[in-house]
């Protein structure tokens, strides 16, 4: 028995199955970002004064990691383009851009986890406080980092740009805390960490799905274009919805 | 597996083929607009307007606006069926409904944590 309405749109809805069903399931994604964008508010305007951070994310990285997804959300646009004019070598010359584009995002973001997570704060028992990224050179006697001497805690919070790095070589015996830029850092690392590792599950997901269709399924395009080319288009409008969230987790944790 | 040239392929008109080319044309001006709309965020949020309420509601006005133009024609909801606008209405709403009872939380007239 064959699936109803995965090629033809049903009278009542005027759309195919699939499509109904991926607007309702993008209808749900809203909610579960809007609740984290409500987190992340709640949070924001219930710290003290003072105490939420400024300046804890590069922006030029967010900025760059913004026009890649702006340039596969176009890319994903015209493959499917190509597609509907059933022009398959275009398809695949312009869905392979997408899938270049959703690795690069991919690497930029999870090289700059790496950099929060090997990004220090150390406190020592003498009272003072230096601020930089873990080195190679640290051992179990001493710890080395490549940052600066910060003169209280308001600068923690919000840092200067530009501040000249120098080694500093810190004993461990004298160390009283020494915590990363992680998760558990501060509320704002937590939800930048929970919404952007959503997000690049989101990407994730989708590239997976958008490279099956590239390749292991692409025979259905023999046998049943018209509905490998809704499945391309089904496909597409999960990855422009995952562009449309990240352009407003952007401006929301790298610049406000 | 060779899908380059289907049956169909020769059937694509030389007004789709022009429909395609201005798809693209216009899609790709729309990805220059989202792109700018970046620069102007960064902008937005750099520059002191005097207000940093006014600065978030400026640059989160630019991010609705490249919302706005992903939603509106890389996902072609201007020319999408009523079904998925009544859904989508519904979206906003909850959204809405949502956002407020995280503002009315912040608000100094609500008893929030109660004190014996």
């Amino acid at each position: 028995m064959d699936i109803p309405y995965t090629v033809e749109p049903r009278q009542d809805t005027g759309l195919y199955n699939a499509k109904l069903g991926v607007w309702l399931f993008l209808a749900s994604e809203v909610m579960l970002f809007g609740a984290l964008f409500s987190s992340y508010i709640l949070l924001r305007v219930g710290a003290p004064d003072g105490t939420w951070p400024h300046h804890w994310l590069d922006y030029k990285v967010g900025a760059i990691n913004t026009v890649i997804l702006i340039i596969s959300s176009v890319t994903n646009v015209i493959a499917w383009a190509n597609i509907k004019l059933r022009d398959f070598k275009k398809y695949r010359f312009f869905q392979a851009i997408t899938i270049i584009c959703a690795i690069l995002f991919v690497a930029i973001k999870s090289n700059e986890y790496l950099t929060k997570f090997h990004h220090y704060t150390v406190w020592t028992k003498d009272g003072k406080i230096a601020d930089g990224h873990l080195q190679k050179e640290t051992t179990a006697e001493m710890v080395v980092l490549d940052g600066h001497w910060v003169a209280d805690e308001s600068e923690l919070v919000d840092p200067k740009p530009g501040e000249a790095e120098t080694k500093i070589e810190i004993p461990r015996n004298t160390i009283q805390e020494m915590k990363n830029y992680g998760p558990s850092r501060h509320n704002f690392t937590g939800l930048y960490f929970l919404m952007t590792g959503l997000h690049v599950l989101h990407i994730l997901g989708g590239i997976l799905v958008i490279i099956a269709l590239w390749g292991p399924l692409a025979g259905m395009y023999k046998t049943d274009p018209e509905r490998y080319i809704n499945r391309v288009e089904v496909a597409g409008l999960f990855w422009s919805f995952v562009d449309l969230v990240w352009l407003f987790i952007f401006p929301t944790l790298y610049l406000l | 597996m060779d899908h380059t040239h289907t049956p169909q392929s020769a059937q694509a008109s030389e007004k789709d083929l022009a429909d395609v080319r201005r798809h693209v044309r216009q899609h790709s001006i729309i990805a220059v607009g989202i792109a700018l709309g970046t620069g102007l965020t960064l902008i937005t949020s750099q520059h002191n307007f005097g207000s940093s309420a006014l600065n978030v509601g400026l640059t989160i006005a630019v991010a609705c606006v490249q919302g706005f133009l992903v939603a509106g024609f890389f996902m072609h909801l201007l020319s999408e069926k009523k079904l998925i606008y009544s859904f989508l209405i519904f979206t906003a709403v909850f959204f809405a409904v949502m956002m407020i009872i995280t503002t009315v939380a912040h608000m100094p007239t609500n008893v929030v944590h109660y004190q014996h």
